[in-house]
């Protein structure tokens, strides 16, 4: 064995060469498939502090009034745990959550939290265990709190957590005492977010604390996505039965009857289920999303996996053909067949160990960061240490790949006689060889055609989406935002009236939705004096909203008054509202207010229209918008000036003057937008990196084809020079080996990249045209597959071409 | 039909001159057999790849069919070389992955024939080699005789003024030897000019015409017997 592994050794380190195209390609492939296997394990991975989670449920509900169907929430009222609780259905320690903000004053400044109230079976449900206190107990109790260990250190700096025990806390105007302090949660928790401006600093309060602004009536509601209800299911029990349960429970309730009648008459007014938390990692639309993404990029890993291994295949059986001598020699001296597979598969398990480990070191090495930009939680341990199950599918892709690799190329290897290569004749690889290894090109040209194609289609409709006319501006725009109660935001005239002053700022405005950020809103039922019913996405802002962003006013002025709410709405909702123009819906009243599509009685004159305006995603149509007036402080505030480095500057030193002590953050609102398409840019992005990664393994296939090609027919070529064939008859020679490859290898992959980049086209309200995000792609991938051959083959090429007929003597 | 004067080939290795041929003057005339002869190193390859155009003299004049050749540019003597001049090699150089029939026809792929034309005459020498029967094997699938045959089949299918042998038989037993000579006799018969390059005496003096060389000089050149 020691010999065998020394002279496989030997035969690998002396074709370095090709040793070092086969271990690159199929390292750098290796890795991209690791680092998708190891993001697919952190997002699938529930949060591994809770035991069983198999056997946790999460109750979810979606909506489903007359032509407005929710999609489903991974949420639900929590009153349904109450019920469910009543009704004695087989679930154990049925537990309530829902999550808040909280502002908590400590020494003059405010320091802002998120608060998690919840029922006290949640700790032995979740499994949670407080570093200090008694966290069961503190949710029982009115004036308790328990706070995690960022948020004690975030109060009172590096303390201990028994320092912290009896400490107060002052919040939503009462005082608190810590009664327990746990550890930060799981990045992975069902529980909820961390915030960007807050962290992990969560405080844990019960449903009877003073804490909780939940009233009587949002701990009954039945059509309210107000939290979270979790519970484990008996062992007679399972998670199908959940929606009928539910919707059991539903339709028992008192509020049942108050919905609606044409919502629950001869039809469901909503759809239930419930997920165990195994199931949690792949629901929801951001998860889906992700899964989206992740498959998307491990559908293109593994083509790159599968070019590199077709690589390998080509390099070896060139070898083998190039060791006719040394195999008939072997032969000669008694190796059997299977000695000599042992061998070559020896030689090969080499390169592909090789690589293995390269792939891991890299995935190790970068997967952390690549996790994080992917939105992965930092804190998440993702490749450290690597998971056993992750190195164990390694292995089993080295045993693949070495079948995959070696078969062919040892088939035709021990089928040449040995005696011919004895005596100094070697055979060729024959015809059906060569086409094999024509055909193992072309499926690798396909696959950068394909991925390059999609990488143009992905970046065009990147592009598109955020050049996209919505009907308003993000340039030279700033977002000032604030952690504060919504209901409660401090009073901000010193700021406002700074900004009023400041010659770096050209407009201001207050606003309860980020317009470029957020694509989701509270709707209303809007009723016109004709009777028009139409459902408006409802913005609260300030009469400088529209200059701000940039709107442009059809008709009317954006205006406050006394006495009576106006309202600016545009001209979509104008349209559908029944007005003929813009210029008739001025002075119009409309009723509103209502609870979630039902009418209401407030009163809305309309002083204003504007031009159409998207608050909503590439993904979703455009609904009418509706602006209400006021100027009370929002907690968006935007500025509008010449240039985003002065106005940052501004804005920071004007907050930090004039404005309350809040935290705040300030972003561009071009950046806010992009944001609405990270997923899609990282997409794009990693569909990018792999096409450009499929170039360099396709090309080193393509180099490693032309050396062997013109090394192998070198001869040929002499003679043809020498019965007069010149430079561009040797080229047409030389380029029939890659013109099939190329024509059929464009003919697979367009086509189908062309199918592929449609169907995530389809997925958008908002798209390119098919010309510019489909066809010009496809174009420029083309050229780019043609121009990366030419490239790769230019040296061999340029060999081929200074072969002089003389040779043909020597 | 060619008039080498005054030629001369030098190679430079690094700082190392050296002379293959030493100021050769030679005249062979059309339809000439001549066998050129010498120890290893003396400069018979050299002078072969310069009457073949394969190679360009350091100096002197080579005339072909009265046409100066020296100080054209490579398209310009593979337009001469084209059609006129055509090759038999000791190692055969046939392409393996080609039948016998496209290496026949690869020697007039890049002349003025028609496709039809071109398979036509292919034909018509594989006939005369008797290797129709062959035509669609593989030069690994036939013997070393065989192969010098189609190698010999390739160079007169263009139909060339001058053959230029480089040990033709070389690579072959003494049998199979014999039958390429015999061949090349034939050619000869029929017009064709033919210059070989040989180690061996016996085939030498097949030749009408002897040229020893020596250290690139012509050391003796002798006619056979017209008798």
């Amino acid at each position: 064995m020691k010999a065998l592994l020394i002279d496989a050794w030997r035969g690998a380190h002396g074709r370095s060469a090709s040793t070092f195209v086969a271990v690159g390609g199929l390292m750098v492939a290796m890795a991209a498939c690791l680092i998708v296997a190891l993001l697919a394990l952190a997002f699938a991975e529930p949060d591994p502090t809770i035991p069983a989670p198999e056997r946790v449920v999460l109750l979810d509900m979606k909506g489903n009034p007359p032509g407005q169907p929710s999609p489903w929430f991974a949420a639900s009222p929590v009153s349904f745990g109450t019920m469910l609780k009543e009704r004695g259905v087989p679930l154990d320690l049925i537990s309530r959550t829902s999550a808040d903000g909280l502002d908590i004053k400590i020494e003059g400044r405010m320091q802002a939290a998120l608060l998690l109230i919840a029922d006290a079976d949640l700790v032995p449900l979740f499994g949670m265990t407080p570093l200090q206190g008694d966290l069961q107990k503190t949710l029982t109790q009115r004036d308790s709190i328990a706070i995690t260990v960022d948020l004690m250190r975030k109060l009172w700096g590096d303390i201990s957590p028994a320092q912290a025990m009896g400490r107060r806390i002052d919040a939503r105007g009462g005082l608190y005492t810590v009664t327990a302090v746990i550890p930060n949660f799981d990045p992975r928790t069902p529980l909820g977010r961390a915030n960007p401006m807050v962290g992990n600093a969560w405080a844990m309060v019960g449903f009877e604390s003073k804490a909780n602004p939940m009233d009587e009536q949002s701990l009954a509601a039945i059509f309210a996505i107000n939290g979270h209800v979790f519970a484990r299911l008996r062992p007679e029990s399972s998670v199908e039965q959940i929606a009928g349960w539910m919707r059991e429970a539903f339709m028992a309730s008192p509020l049942y009857a108050q919905l609606p009648a044409d919502w629950r008459t001869g039809r469901e007014a909503a759809y239930f289920r419930g997920l165990t938390l195994a199931q949690l990692p792949f629901e929801g639309a951001l998860n889906e999303q992700r899964w989206r993404l992740l498959g998307a990029v491990a559908a293109a890993s593994l083509l790159l996996l599968l070019m590199a291994a077709f690589n390998c295949m080509n390099l070896q059986t060139a070898n083998l053909l190039h060791r006719q001598r040394e195999t008939a020699l072997r032969r000669s001296l008694g190796a059997d067949g299977r000695r000599l597979v042992q061998l070559w598969g020896v030689e090969a398990l080499i390169s592909l160990l090789l690589a293995a480990l390269g792939a891991l070191l890299i995935a190790w090495w970068t997967t952390p960061a690549i996790a994080t930009w992917a939105g992965l939680p930092a804190e998440l341990e993702v490749a450290d240490p690597l998971p056993l199950r992750v190195v164990l599918g390694l292995a089993l892709a080295v045993l693949a790949l070495l079948a995959l690799i070696l078969t062919l190329p040892a088939a035709m290897a021990l089928r040449q006689k040995p005696a011919p290569a004895l005596h100094g004749r070697t055979a060729s690889e024959g015809p059906w060889g060569r086409r094999v290894r024509q055909a193992l090109l072309t499926i690798q040209l396909s696959g950068v055609a394909l991925l390059l194609s999609l990488a143009g289609v992905l970046t065009q409709q990147q592009q598109y989406l955020l050049g996209l006319d919505r009907g308003f501006e993000t340039h030279n725009r700033l977002w000032l935002g604030v952690m504060a109660d919504p209901e409660n935001v401090p009073s901000m005239d010193a700021f406002t009236a700074a900004l009023d002053r400041h010659p770096a700022i050209k407009t201001w405005a207050f606003s309860n939705a980020r317009p470029a950020a957020d694509t989701r809103g509270p709707n209303e039922l809007h009723v016109s004096a004709s009777q028009h019913q139409q459902v408006l996405r409802v913005t609260t802002v300030s009469p400088g909203f529209f200059a701000t962003y940039g709107m442009t006013l059809l008709a009317g002025t954006p205006r406050l008054s006394t006495g009576e709410t106006h309202v600016v709405i545009d001209e979509k909702a104008a349209r559908l509202l029944g007005f003929p123009d813009p210029q008739s819906a001025i002075g119009e009243v409309l009723r509103g207010g209502g609870g979630f599509l039902q009418q209401g009685t407030d009163l809305r004159r309309i002083v204003a229209v504007v031009r159409s305006v998207k608050l909503e995603s590439g993904r979703d149509p455009a609904l009418p918008q509706a602006f209400l007036l006021s100027d009370k402080p929002q907690w968006d505030v935007t500025v509008h000036g010449a240039d985003t480095v002065t106005l940052r500057q501004t804005l920071d030193d004007l907050w930090k003057t004039y404005g309350p002590k809040l935290l705040y953050q300030i972003e561009s609102v071009d950046d806010q937008l992009a944001s609405v398409y990270d997923q899609e840019q990282r997409l794009a992005t990693m569909v990018t990196a792999l096409s450009l990664l499929s170039v360099g393994v396709a090309m080193l296939g393509a180099y490693a084809l032309i050396a062997d090609t013109v090394r192998r027919r070198r001869t040929e070529l002499v003679l043809r020079r020498l019965h007069g064939a010149d430079d561009g008859a040797i080229l047409r020679q030389l380029s029939l080996e890659f013109v099939w490859p190329l024509l059929v290898g464009l003919v697979i992959g367009l086509p189908l990249a062309a199918w592929l980049g449609e169907r995530y086209l389809a997925g958008f309200v908002d798209r390119v045209g098919i010309e510019r995000g489909v066809l010009l792609p496809m174009a420029l991938a083309a050229v780019a597959t043609l121009v990366s051959i030419a490239i790769a083959t230019l040296r061999h090429v340029r060999h081929a071409l200074a072969l002089q007929p003389i040779e043909a003597l020597k | 039909m060619i008039e080498l004067s005054q030629l001369t080939k030098r190679y430079r290795t690094g700082e190392v001159e050296t002379t293959a041929l030493d100021r050769i003057d030679l005249q062979i005339e059309s339809g000439e057999y001549v066998a050129i002869t010498g120890p290893s190193g003396c400069g018979k390859s050299t002078l072969l790849g310069l009457l073949g155009l394969l190679d360009a003299p350091t100096s002197g004049s080579y005339r072909l069919q009265g046409e100066e050749l020296v100080g054209r540019s490579s398209r310009e003597l593979a337009a001469i070389r084209r059609g006129r001049i055509s090759f038999v090699f000791q190692s055969f150089n046939l392409v393996d992955e080609m039948t016998v029939r496209d290496n026949v026809q690869l020697a007039l792929r890049y002349g003025e024939l028609s496709e039809k034309a071109q398979r036509q005459r292919v034909s018509e020498v594989l006939e005369r080699l008797a290797l129709s029967h062959r035509a669609d094997h593989h030069p690994s699938q036939l013997s070393g005789g065989q192969q010098q045959r189609v190698a010999i089949a390739r160079a007169i299918a263009s139909r060339p003024a001058l053959l230029l042998a480089d040990e033709p038989t070389g690579n072959l037993d003494s049998a199979h030897g014999l039958e390429v000579m015999r061949l090349l006799r034939e050619l000869n018969d029929e017009g064709t000019t033919l210059v070989m390059v040989t180690h061996s005496a016996e085939h030498a003096a097949l030749a009408s015409r002897s040229v020893r060389l020596l250290d690139g000089r012509v050391l003796v050149d002798t006619y056979a017997d017209a008798s």
